[in-house]
């Protein structure tokens, strides 16, 4: 019972900077990603003695495609994405944050899914499941003249331990692509005139379960991930994770 | 004492007549058990679907239960309210499922109900008044004491995606395999 009673670690903060400077940033960001990529820590040794009270999870894949019906709204298509824990997990390696290449399916048929093949591998320390891991991925478009809107937002829970048979682990989870929609007539109007959707200034609002109230969002398109996770150290501390 | 994990997602709405839909959901269970982290209730942003006639919440669920006993055993209470363009909003189903007793991913369907309306008037109301009839007494939803003096009409369902990870309850005999 000591072990889950959610043993707060230290550095889970968040230093993203706030969300509206992303747009006019875009190419810093990507430069500051490469030099963040590199590992937070020395990865642990397997053969080193898993701590009586951790466990570690290890998640590997990658954001395959993004799909829309009748095609994306913008030509180019690119995606923000962060992984926000629970206050017990931490970061052993893997970034935090990352930005994609600007993709497109013009070329193509309109109905194509748009490919990123972004790859995600991190690895989360933990002495409790609750906060499991959750990709939170930002959908923006640009078009030839690069201006850059939403699209919308998207997010998952990092698939469960034991949640999948190995047999289904072939099969692509889907996330629908949310946009948020104005609020008033006139935040209408005006948002029609300027060519500017409307951002949510903090979209960790969407997986709060009591701030998303009185929002309002129009869902269209998906986003496709292959995701698997590999455990480390659970079996010990007694939790059941398979049927 | 034994625990509980149940993390997961509140997908989606399909086969409801209104086309804008928010969701407040919350997790109820007996006595016995207790919440160590985590939220029992919520309310997911009004949602809608650009082509289908769907509407996807995609609210996180992430509840860490701790339990004495195996009598009230938790369950999910699902109210789907539907919204117009006053911004007026009115029930249109209710339901609830038990969350399930085996650990690993479940995905559930709660079929829901609504209040029927009761003659030409209430369904005038229903359609152009802004709503139709809502329960005063939000327990009828999981208790089946009173049902006997409702009406009510068949409505769409909630896709529930639940992952559960049990722990500790083979020390106290409790199997679930």
């Amino acid at each position: 019972m000591s072990a889950s009673e959610g043993i707060s670690l230290p550095g889970n903060q968040d230093p993203s900077p706030p969300r509206e400077k992303h747009k006019q940033k875009a190419k810093k960001d990507r430069k500051k990603k490469s030099s963040s990529a590199k590992e937070r820590a020395p990865p642990s040794a397997m053969d080193a003695k898993a701590t009586a009270s951790y466990f570690s999870l290890s998640i590997t894949g990658q954001i395959v495609s993004a799909t829309f019906p009748l095609g994306p709204d913008k030509e180019f298509v690119f995606l923000r994405y962060e992984l926000v824990a629970g206050p017990d997990w931490q970061l052993a390696s893997g970034p935090q944050h990352g930005l994609t290449q600007l993709a497109t399916n013009r070329r193509g048929h309109f109905n194509e899914p748009v490919v990123f093949n972004m790859p995600i591998e991190v690895t989360y320390k933990s002495t409790s499941p609750f906060g499991w891991p959750q990709i939170l991925v930002s959908v923006f478009g640009r078009n030839g003249m690069g201006r850059e809107t939403l699209l919308g937002y998207a997010h998952l829970h990092l698939p469960v331990f034991g949640s999948r048979r190995p047999a289904e682990q072939a099969e692509q989870l889907q996330a629908p692509i949310l946009m948020p929609k104005c609020p008033s007539m006139m935040a209408d109007i005006t948002s029609w005139l300027l060519r500017r959707e409307p951002e949510l200034k903090d979209p960790k609002v969407l997986l709060d379960n009591l701030k998303c109230k009185g929002l309002s969002m129009e869902s269209y398109g998906s986003l496709q991930f292959q995701l698997s996770s590999v455990m480390r150290g659970a079996r010990k501390l007694g939790y059941h994770w398979h049927s | 004492m034994a625990e509980v994990h149940i993390i997961g997602q509140i997908s989606k709405a399909v086969d409801f007549a209104e086309p804008h839909l928010y969701c407040k959901w919350s997790l109820q269970s007996g006595n016995a058990w207790r919440l160590v982290q985590g939220e029992v209730q919520g309310q997911s942003p009004v949602a809608s679907h650009r082509l289908q006639h769907c509407s996807d919440f995609a609210q996180p669920l992430d509840v860490h239960l701790s339990s004495a006993s195996v009598q009230g055993w938790p369950r999910l209470l699902v109210e789907v309210y539907a919204v117009n363009v006053l911004q007026q909003s009115w029930p249109v189903g209710y339901g609830f499922v038990h969350v399930p007793s085996t650990p690993g991913s479940h995905r559930l369907e709660i079929s829901t109900w609504k209040v029927a309306p009761n003659g030409l008037w209430q369904s005038l109301r229903e359609r152009f008044g802004g709503g139709g009839a809502a329960l005063s007494k939000t327990d009828l939803l999981y208790s089946g004491v009173e049902r006997y003096k409702l009406q009510t009409l068949s409505s769409g369902k909630v896709i529930v995606e639940l992952n559960l990870i049990f722990r500790k309850f083979e020390e106290y005999g409790v199997e679930f395999k």
